[in-house]
């Protein structure tokens, strides 16, 4: 057998053809590689042939369709694969932050109440220095107002000390965000008895962010069983709340003694039922709110709305289904879809619009002369009953 | 049984072993009596088939009666039979062949030559072929004679075309005027005088020779492919039918592979191990190699058996 540099002597179609189709038994195989190994001419054949194939395959694809192939199925559910690997991991960022917001944080009264020993560590806290945080500011709230003594154990003084990190870490964020945070590490776990409160609630017993109101009761008396526990968690609650309608004209009064959560401007009310209202006004987040003790507007927040003016809001109102927004440069924006669509409101009012408030039995219907209400720089108050024509009050 | 052993071809211990259902299993599957193919014709062409084969078996070797039908339900008697009926002339076989297979026939030939007017000029020239023009002492001869339906039919003219193609460029290359002679061909101006004793690059080509003779066959078909033909791993992976990483993977282990094989061989020959090392770093200019020649010099099997007498007749 000579060598077959340039030997006229190569494989016939059929077998080049079935060594590429993976046709062959292995001996025959083998000979046929150890050919084409050496004979360019029989290579170059091969490839050729295989390049006619691919082409010949890419034609064939979309013409015939992904769910014709053999397979095909596979594909589909390769590509089925990534919305659910992104639910997924949506998920588990859901249940791993959830109960840093929803659910106060074991850790954070582990570590408020030592002593007891009677919280036990849950495996829902995945993050202590967090709950630790919360812990100490809500713990430094409420040793500034005069209830450390009364929780009447070392973690107050151990919380007491962290209340310089808490401080520092509430430089860097907005004041509402900051006690946001320490309301729900403060309160105590979810009774099954004790209705939880939303935001909405919450602001309506703010002291009447809306002129002369009647004064926000403090959170009614919950029936939960008075253990120690519960008692100190309640005289945290109680403490938080007198700091912070000392604290005025700061604009998180709106959220004192909550289960609820504040995410830039925008309310996450719980799923429990709603309690009954304890002020006159109804529901509105009030991000830029009206002191009646003051009679000054408190300094406004920063909104997770941007208007189409492309400022943030400062001041929203929700009643009905209307929605209203004064942006920093005091236009007012109305959305009658939840915020999504936002259109301008022709100014009709004097001064410049700084905040925006809704009034009680908005639920109902716009049948109330004035729902709205909005604050001017010059002091004068308008109403509205759509959120379109104002007049002065 | 009688319709196998007694057909005249069906010698020979292989095929007295096997089974006739197997064989009445297979007809009514091929559809061969559409056209015209008789029951005992379509027994002769299988045992002609799997004796010339051998039945997928090296040569001398007994096929077991297991190995007979493994061959035979391989075949893809389909193609097989409409091939038979169109070298034999069918009319109703040829419609069918042309309704299947002269689009797939032309864009094949379009993406081998790279060009629409020479695709169609081959695959024109294909079907004058296969249709029978040529004629040898006075018969009608077609390739599809060939086709021994191992692989799928448009498999088989796939590589037929690119066999027509790759053998008239070889052709044509060959009266190529020394004026048009592509770049490269041209000697170098000058050689430099090589730093490394003659002695020791000689030894050097000898031992890197000796390497590459002793890789397996597929290592020298990658290594061939990859470094002389310029194929990409894609391309390559398509042919062994592996992943492309697969490829990168086992040509990074040839490569390193035939150095260590290299420096063992130098040193076999006296050299020490850091001088073993230090040859390897002389420049390949410097080399007198020939890599082309020296993997298909080391090519072990030729198939002379295998040239078709209808192809050469073609050619």
């Amino acid at each position: 057998m000579k060598p077959i540099s340039q030997a006229e002597v190569h494989p016939d179609a059929d077998s080049l053809n079935a060594f590429a189709e993976q046709a062959l038994a292995a001996p025959e195989r083998e000979r046929i590689l150890a050919h084409i190994a050496g004979c360019g001419r029989c290579r170059q054949v091969v490839f050729l042939a295989q390049q006619a194939a691919a082409d010949a395959e890419a034609a064939l694809v979309p013409a015939a369709g992904a769910a014709n192939r053999p397979g095909a199925w596979r594909w589909r559910w390769r590509l089925a694969w990534v919305p659910v690997a992104a639910l997924a991991s949506m998920v588990a960022l859901v249940v791993t932050f959830h109960p840093w917001h929803a659910a106060p944080g074991p850790n954070a009264s582990q570590s408020a109440l030592p002593a007891e020993g009677k919280s036990a560590p849950s495996p829902l806290s995945p993050k202590p220095a967090l709950p630790e945080l919360r812990a100490a500011a809500a713990k430094g709230a409420t040793g500034r107002a005069g209830h450390e003594e009364a929780a009447g154990n070392a973690a107050g003084r151990a919380a007491a000390k962290t209340v310089a990190r808490a401080n520092s870490a509430a430089r860097r964020r907005p004041v509402q965000e900051v006690a946001v945070d320490a309301a729900p590490a403060a309160a105590p776990p979810a009774l099954p008895d004790r209705p939880a409160l939303s935001i909405d609630n919450a602001a309506l017993s703010a002291a009447g962010a809306f002129g002369p109101g009647p004064e926000p009761r403090p959170v009614p008396a919950q029936p939960q069983p008075q253990t120690a526990v519960a008692a100190w968690r309640q005289e945290q609650m109680a403490g938080a709340a007198q700091k912070k309608a000392a604290a005025a004209p700061r604009a998180d009064r709106s959220l004192h003694g909550t289960e609820g959560r504040f995410q830039g401007g925008r309310t996450m009310a719980a799923a429990a039922p709603r309690p009954q209202l304890t002020a006159a006004y109804a529901g509105s987040i009030e991000s830029g709110a009206f002191n009646p003790a003051t009679g000054q507007v408190a300094p406004l927040q920063p909104s997770a709305f941007k208007m189409p003016s492309g400022l943030m809001a400062v001041s929203t109102a929700t009643a009905w289904h209307h929605m209203l927004a004064i942006d920093r440069a005091g236009a007012l924006f109305l959305s009658e879809d939840q915020g999504k669509n936002w259109q301008p409101v022709q100014k009709q009012w004097t001064g410049r619009a700084l905040a925006v408030k809704a009034q009680a039995g908005t639920s109902a219907g716009p049948e109330l002369d004035s729902v709205f209400q909005m604050t001017c720089d010059n002091g004068s108050t308008w109403v509205s009953a759509d959120g379109k024509s104002w007049r002065a009050q | 049984m009688a319709g196998i052993s007694g057909v005249p071809g069906a010698t020979g211990p292989n095929v007295t072993g096997l089974d006739a259902t197997c064989f009445d299993e297979f007809w009514p599957a091929s559809g061969a009596e559409a056209y015209g193919l008789g029951r005992g014709e379509f027994d002769r062409l299988l045992l002609r088939i799997g004796t010339a084969q051998n039945y997928g078996q090296p040569q001398g070797a007994t096929a077991s009666r297991h190995e007979q039908e493994g061959f035979f339900r391989g075949l893809r008697l389909a193609d097989l039979v409409l091939a038979r009926a169109c070298a034999s002339g069918h009319e109703g076989a040829w419609e069918h062949f042309l309704a299947l297979y002269r689009q797939p026939l032309e864009r094949a030939a379009m993406a081998i030559t790279g060009s629409e007017t020479l695709g169609r000029d081959l695959a024109g020239q294909l079907y004058a072929e296969l249709y029978g023009l040529t004629t040898r002492d006075g018969e009608r001869r077609s390739p599809l004679e060939s086709y021994r339906g191992r692989g799928s039919l448009i498999g088989w003219l796939r590589t037929t075309l690119a066999q027509r193609h790759v053998d008239h460029h070889r052709r044509t290359r060959r009266e190529l005027p020394l004026d048009d002679a592509p770049e490269g061909c041209e000697p170098p101006a000058a050689v430099p005088e090589p730093e490394t004793p003659p002695a020791d690059i000689a030894l050097l080509a000898r031992a890197i020779e000796m390497a590459i003779e002793r890789r397996p066959a597929e290592e020298r078909l990658l290594l061939a492919a990859y470094y002389i033909d310029g194929r990409t791993l894609v391309e390559i992976g398509r042919l062994l039918q592996v992943h492309e990483a697969t490829v990168s993977r086992k040509l990074r282990r040839v490569a390193g592979g035939i150095r260590k094989q290299v420096v063992r061989n130098l040193r076999g020959w006296g050299l020490s191990k850091q001088a073993a090392w230090e040859a390897l770093g002389v420049d390949p200019c410097d080399l007198d190699l020939n890599l082309k020649k020296m993997l298909q010099a080391s090519s072990p099997e030729a198939f002379p058996e295998k040239a078709a007498p209808q192809e050469k007749a073609a050619r």
